[in-house]
């Protein structure tokens, strides 16, 4: 028993290293819109929602085809997923207000201390995961769908006042010269979504291990457009005062590999699971315009760039207790490498081509991309859940939260604009909860997942067949 | 020592039954004497240093030689004149299963032990089996191994060997209560194990062991008072129905049956 085990270990270990080697590390861009991107990286389905999502050393159902893949070796039936899932995005940017440390001149717009964060929101419903999974013996394998990222921004700022400057500059854009900001009108839609294949076997004294093979599927769609106003008074958004805009637009697919493992305790009451799952990187385009509002002596050519949008890899591990029959308890931690977001960083607005607005300055402005910030991040999730045996159809409640470190796109370097806009945010609690009815071969589960920035209602169906 | 001894004794009167209702050793009928005697004295040239070791040898004498035939009388090895040892594998490979804690494994064999006449040939070295017995049975009672899910399981991918032995296992720990349990995953499934036992044996081809058990479950009584064994109760049905057109057909494999029928009246609780 110890040399297939010794096999399938080293086996692993050789795609691992493969997989990761292989795939560059890419980035993004520094439009504002990106900031916030929201990464559905938490265990589908309802049940497993409401756990917390804390499901790695469970994976005990169709999900786990993207969870953990080892877990298939779990399931004694050939198996479908299906779930729809609700998102509510709570957008926070900054809307207005004057930099920290500066004083109102309480003209005009201008009369509030501090920046003040703007709140816009956005819906989503969509089928967020579907799989299908066959046991053959100590082998399973699973098809599935799972939306990685299914996220839609649509909010407009005021323009915050900067620093007391007696400048203004043209282009409006954050990186440039300026005592305000320009009033931004925002859109934009992005999807990922990815359809698997995964293996698992049963290697013996508890032990499985899965791997995943993924295709995802990437679409981006956005536009930044940048009113230039004045100085002291309300924005206007109309085609007179659009200076410039930005466009991130783009399809592209690439491939990506998981690998879990299981250990169940030989009386099944405990088990432990881990998954590496490697995150795809996609190519589109960035472009920056100017705009009908632009001034003659500023006009510049439109620059494209190719940039890229790294997803980040996660690593995590789980423990899960099941002190009786039908209570179970679930603890993760999820590493997540937010940082591979910043490599390769791509400045949109090519600030350095920029014509010069400011005579007195020698060198054209610098986007200083090294001083952007994005922390990786370990999630905690917390969860349990304990079914109604005796109770028919057997009803199953669940609760759980998890904590969701801040991870958002912060700038630490000299420029006000960019300091202004790309700001740490607080980290957020997740607090879930859910239940479920299960007949012999269906049972359905609904679970929420509330936060003050995303909230996710969810609704699956489970068939056995 | 004197609780265990108790319970020991008490499982005796069981073994006298188990003797009594199997006179036709299961597993007579082939020997290769010199062969087995090899592989015995391989496996017991081991057997105070590694278990583990032993127990692939033990096994291959079983194949080569269950009972010494005619079956009845001692049968002794001498391997140098100062060393004696009895033919005794089931009794052995039992003992070498208990150190290593495979209890259902230790029991089953510590059953054909019996049925196979054993204890009648070597009463001595012997002479220790009902305690050993009725340490199993107390070790899986304690213990409670989920062996229903992995019996579950193994039905599902109509693994049904293993499923009859992972179901008699189950039924060793508990018998039947029809109350719902989580096997795999989220879906429930009534703790029915003698039940599913003999669908598995039905499917094994021992039509007679299977409709025995099938009439000793407690699903058609359970199913009374709770509806949600409909499936189980229309299954039960089906089973009823082969049972009546083949419980007086041969078996399909008649050693295998044999065995089964020994587990059965030594285990069946």
């Amino acid at each position: 028993m110890v040399r297939p085990l010794r096999r399938w270990v080293s086996a692993a270990w050789v795609v691992l290293i493969g997989v990761y080697c292989w795939y560059p590390l890419l980035a993004q861009t520094n439009l504002e819109t990106n900031a916030g991107v929201h990464f559905n990286f938490s265990t589908p389905g309802a049940g497993n929602l409401a756990l917390g999502g804390a499901f790695l050393a469970l994976a005990f159902d169709a999900s786990a085809a993207y969870t953990n893949p080892a877990g298939l070796t779990t399931i004694a039936a050939p198996e479908t997923l299906v779930e729809g899932r609700h998102w509510n995005y709570t957008h926070l940017f900054t809307d207005r207000g004057r930099i920290d440390g500066e004083a109102p001149t309480n003209e005009g717009e201008d009369h509030i201390a501090g920046l003040r964060d703007g709140r816009a929101e956005n819906q989503v419903t969509d089928l967020s995961f579907l799989s299908y999974v066959v046991p053959r013996d100590r082998w399973s394998f699973a098809l599935f769908r799972h939306e990685l990222v299914n996220f839609q921004a649509d909010f407009s700022t005021q323009g915050a006042y900067l620093v007391r400057t007696a400048e203004q500059g043209i282009f409006g854009i954050p990186g440039e010269r300026d005592g305000r900001l320009a009033a931004l009108r925002n859109h934009m839609e992005l999807n990922i979504t990815t359809y698997g294949g995964a293996a698992a076997c049963r290697l013996g004294r508890g032990f499985s291990f899965g791997l995943t093979a993924s295709y995802f599927d990437f679409t981006i769609d956005s536009l930044a457009e940048r009113f230039r106003q004045q100085f002291d008074l309300p924005p206007e958004f109309t085609p007179a005062k659009l200076v410039n805009f930005q466009t991130q637009k783009g399809k592209d697919g690439d491939w990506g590999f998981a690998a879990g493992f299981l250990w169940e305790s030989p009386r099944k009451r405990w088990s432990a699971g881990g998954v590496y799952r490697q995150g795809p990187s996609f190519n589109f385009r960035a472009r920056s315009e100017p705009g009908p509002g632009l001034p003659l002596q500023a006009q510049f050519p439109p620059v494209q760039q190719t940039a890229a949008f790294h997803v980040p890899d996660v690593w995590g591990v789980g423990v899960a207790f099941q002190p009786a029959d039908g209570f179970r308890l679930a603890f993760d931690y999820d590493r997540i490498r937010y940082s591979q977001l910043l490599q390769g960083f791509v400045d949109i607005f090519e600030l350095a081509t920029l014509p010069r607005t400011d005579p007195t300055s020698e060198k054209p402005p610098d986007p200083e991309l090294n001083r952007f910030k994005i922390d990786d991040t370990g999630e905690l999730h917390l969860g349990f859940e304990y079914a109604f045996l005796k109770h028919w159809p057997v009803l199953t409640l669940r609760a759980g939260g998890w904590w969701e470190p801040d991870h958002s796109l912060r700038f630490e370097g000299d420029n006000v604009g960019f300091r202004a806009v790309f700001r740490q945010r607080a980290d957020q609690m997740h607090y879930t909860a859910g239940a479920g009815l299960a007949l012999r071969r269906l049972q359905i589960d609904a679970g929420i997942d509330y936060s003050n920035r995303t909230s996710v209602v969810s609704l699956s169906a489970g068939v056995r067949y | 020592m004197t609780a265990r001894r108790f319970i020991g004794l008490s499982a005796l009167p069981l073994l006298f039954f188990c003797r009594a209702a199997t006179a036709q050793p299961p597993a007579a009928g082939r020997c290769d004497k010199e062969a087995a005697e090899r592989a015995f004295l391989a496996g017991m040239r081991q057997y105070d240093k590694s278990c583990r070791e032993v127990i692939p040898r033990l096994e291959e004498a079983l194949q080569l030689c269950p009972v010494p035939d005619p079956p009845t009388g001692p049968w002794l090895i001498h391997p140098n004149p100062f060393l004696e040892y009895s033919y005794l594998p089931f009794y052995f490979l039992a003992k070498c299963q208990y150190k290593l804690k495979d209890l259902p494994g230790a029991l089953r064999h510590l059953y054909l032990s019996s049925c196979n006449g054993e204890t009648k040939r070597d009463k001595k070295n012997t002479g220790d089996l009902g305690t050993l017995t009725s340490g199993c049975r107390q070790g899986l009672k304690s213990q409670q191994p989920p062996y229903f899910g992995e019996g579950f399981t193994a039905a599902q991918q109509r693994n049904w060997k293993e499923a009859a032995e992972k179901m008699w296992d189950a039924l060793q720990v508990a018998e039947e209560t029809g109350e719902m349990k989580l096997p795999s995953g989220r879906f429930p499934v009534p703790y029915l194990p003698r039940f599913r036992l003999s669908e598995a044996l039905l499917q094994l081809g021992c039509y007679q062991e299977a409709c025995a058990e099938l009439g000793q479950s407690k699903l058609k009584q359970l199913g009374q008072s709770k509806k949600e064994l409909e499936p189980e109760l229309r299954r039960l049905r089906e089973l009823e129905s082969q049972c009546a057109s083949k419980k007086n057909e041969p078996p399909q494999q008649k050693e295998m049956c044999q065995q089964w029928s020994c587990w059965l009246q030594s285990g069946g609780l």
